[in-house]
């Protein structure tokens, strides 16, 4: 563009790119203000004068009930499935669900609720990239590693900083990453197995065995990692209720999302400022333009 | 011995004859020249019986000898209700060389109601159908006659048909053979039998009714029993591997008997048969000094039950409800009648033939298909390297991820005890300060 030219004089500008030009700052603008108003609403001030945080909303958290039944569901009929050969179990499949069949029936339901959830959430994914604009707060960075590598020097004691997080902690993020590995590997392998006289048109037949294989053990290594680390960080650790209640008490949003609770909290001042001041311009009349203040951030990390 | 006898019945009879009527229609046939033969030999009166089973002491009182008086005339003949013919003669010698005859039965102890002549159920036979000159001369002066040369005599036997009189007979083996009746009443022979058929075997179909043998000598024997009903079956199994070998006079490959039972008999349609058909098959297939000898693999019954289809047929096994399982068992790949060696080109398992046995029960299935079993080897580097890497992927991956969770957790869990420790030390100390 001319106007990055350096040695040229100040560009004479027609009036159809100076009203462009107007345009396209009223929309960051606007596009700033949605997000600070977004991050504002988020801050719930309570009868009481608590201040609670909106984590989740109802959409996100039918998606993990949903993911919780039908996760467990799997796990449940697919690791006695795995060790059927034992003989409790053979008898447990038998006492409690009626039959391999059957078990085999519900956990042919649970996969298709769980392949099902997981299509809806790679079209939010699509949603947010493509029409939001957003990374999403799950995106791995850079930070994630350094912020893993310095939770276990802080545990260790090998370091006083303790890691400073998001939206999402470094924990949450590995459990999210994991569960998208599984969820990849696990769907398609059990639909191989599901049906193999399709698979070996596109595959060699071997590649039914190794499904197999495959399933059963990434079965062991999902329904371990969430026993341990799913467990651990949001039930043992602290009982993180968000994903249940939508809401998030402000010392456990200042102890584990520290970064986003100031993010919050600076779209909120800035919100009751915009909003004080437009209320004083309503009643002296005169309009004036509102000052461009720095929002917080103009998207997630 | 048995010779002897005969000839000296036969002068015995010639000697009678003569005395007292003269000439019978007897004496004049073929037994003349014989009998000239022997006069010279003094016999006054015949010998007692010496053993049960000496059948051919005519007129003696009781035991097998008397049924013999009438039984070993050749043409002696039954006639049922509905017109079937009955053989009622028989030859002395089919008892006698029988296993019953060498354990010391005799006829009675089978036809336990007919004790006494005549038989309690009906007077059969006159005295004058045989001893036609019995009227002229008076009963005490019967003359003697010879049996063989008795005219056709023809009696009414109290049974509707043959068959049925079959039927009511069977039922005095179980007197003494009450444990292998009892279980032969629950095998599906009897099973079609009790729905109408009257052709289902009974004991005397298999094991013959008056020359019974013992069973399983030679063992090849017992498949060509089974044969006179199930010929094809018969015919297909003749040339399977066992079939063939047995044959060549092989002990160790299944019969008949071996997979269906004895005299349990039980069809293949019959309760859990398709699921405990794997143990059936597993018990030669998984032993292994059995299978060396041949050179096969003893893990097939252990890799079958490890995939797929042996893992749901064994629940369903384990389970034992009387559900069969749909998923393949070892004859539905490897043949019923007429397994053969996957080497064989006519095998339902050699890889020419393998994809067409895949598609009886996955319709779809194609060439790469079959390639889905791996034949009953435990995939190992050589014959599965994808498998196996992935098998190594996770047997890395899996104690890594779960070791470094651990780890991270243990280490996470401590300091937050350490910190709350502190503030608890911390508060206390407080607390002493402002008791002070």
């Amino acid at each position: 563009m001319t106007m990055n030219n350096p040695s040229a004089p100040a560009p004479i500008r027609s009036k159809a790119a100076d009203e462009q030009i107007e345009r396209m700052k009223k929309h960051t603008r606007a596009v700033r203000m949605r997000s600070a108003l977004e991050l504002a609403d988020r801050l719930r001030i309570m009868p009481d004068g608590t201040r609670m945080f909106a984590r989740f909303n109802r959409a996100e958290i039918i998606e993990h009930w949903v993911l919780l039944v039908s996760f467990s569901t799997l796990g449940l009929t697919g690791l006695l499935q795995r060790y059927a050969g034992v003989y409790i179990i053979s008898l447990l499949i038998n006492i409690v669900f009626g039959g391999i069949e059957t078990l085999r029936v519900i956990h042919h339901l649970a996969a298709i609720i769980f392949i099902l959830q997981s299509i809806y959430h790679g079209f939010k994914i699509l949603y947010f990239w493509f029409v939001k604009r957003e990374m999403g707060s799950m995106f791995p960075m850079f930070k994630d590693l350094t912020d893993m590598i310095g939770m276990i020097k802080y545990n260790a004691g090998l370091s006083k900083q303790r890691p400073q997080f998001d939206r999402y902690t470094v924990e949450e993020k590995l459990e999210y990453w994991a569960l998208i590995w599984g969820t990849l590997v696990m769907g398609l392998t059990g639909l191989m197995q599901w049906f193999p006289t399709i698979t070996t048109q596109y595959l060699p037949g071997s590649a039914i065995p190794i499904a197999r294989v495959a399933h059963s053990l990434e079965a062991v290594l999902a329904v371990a990692a969430i026993a341990m680390w799913h467990m651990y960080h949001s039930v043992v650790k602290e009982k993180n209720q968000s994903i249940f209640s939508g809401f998030m008490s402000e010392h456990e949003m200042h102890e584990n999302h520290p970064l986003e609770y100031q993010r919050i909290l600076a779209a909120y001042d800035h919100i009751q400022k915009v909003k004080s001041g437009a209320e004083a311009r309503h009643h002296a009349a005169p309009a004036v333009n509102i000052p461009e203040q720095p929002v917080s951030e103009p998207t997630r990390p | 011995m048995k010779l002897t006898r005969i000839f000296a019945i036969t002068i015995i009879t010639l000697l009678s004859m003569t005395v007292i009527t003269g000439v019978s229609r007897a004496a004049g046939q073929g037994t003349s020249s014989v009998a000239q033969a022997a006069t010279a030999t003094p016999v006054s009166t015949p010998e007692p019986a010496a053993t049960p089973t000496d059948l051919t002491n005519i007129h003696a009182t009781g035991g097998a000898d008397s049924c013999m008086m009438c039984h070993g005339h050749k043409q002696l003949q039954g006639v049922t209700a509905n017109l079937d013919h009955i053989e009622l003669s028989m030859s002395p010698t089919d008892f006698q060389t029988s296993v019953h005859a060498k354990a010391g039965l005799s006829c009675t102890s089978c036809h336990a109601n007919k004790e006494q002549y005549p038989h309690s159920d009906r007077v059969q036979v006159t005295c004058t159908e045989c001893h036609p000159a019995i009227n002229s001369s008076g009963e005490k002066n019967a003359p003697a006659i010879n049996i063989d040369n008795l005219p056709a005599v023809s009696v009414k036997v109290p049974f509707e048909s043959k068959r049925k009189m079959v039927i009511k007979l069977n039922d005095a083996c179980r007197s003494c053979h009450e444990q292998e009746f009892a279980v032969a009443s629950d095998s599906a022979h009897m099973r079609v039998l009790a729905s109408g058929n009257e052709e289902a075997p009974l004991c005397v179909d298999c094991h013959g009714s008056h020359n019974v043998q013992p069973p399983a000598q030679p063992r090849s024997k017992i498949a060509k029993t089974c044969a006179t009903c199930h010929e094809a079956v018969y015919s297909s199994y003749k040339s399977s591997v066992h079939g063939a070998e047995l044959a060549d006079g092989n002990q160790d490959v299944p019969t008949c008997v071996d997979c269906h039972g004895v005299h349990s008999v039980r069809g293949p349609r019959d309760t859990n048969f398709r699921n405990d058909s794997i143990v059936m098959c597993g018990n030669c297939h998984g032993n292994k000094a059995l299978m060396s000898k041949y050179g096969i693999s003893a893990d097939v019954f252990n890799t079958y039950v490890d995939d797929f289809h042996g893992r749901t047929v064994n629940l369903f096994r384990e389970q034992d409800r009387g559900i069969s399982s749909t998923k393949a068992v070892c004859f539905d790949c490897h043949g019923i009648h007429n397994i053969r060696k996957p080497s064989d080109p006519l095998s339902s398992v050699n890889p020419a033939n393998l994809m067409k046995t895949c598609q009886q029960c996955h319709p779809d299935a194609n060439e790469r298909f079959s390639g889905a079993w791996l034949g009953h080897y435990t995939p190992d580097i050589k014959n599965m390297p994808v498998l196996y890497g992935v098998n190594l992927f996770y047997q890395i991956v899996i104690p890594g991820t779960l070791g470094f969770f651990a780890i991270y957790i243990a280490l996470d869990a401590r300091k937050r005890w350490a910190e709350k420790r502190e503030l608890v030390l911390k508060s206390l100390e407080e607390e002493d300060d402002d008791n002070e």
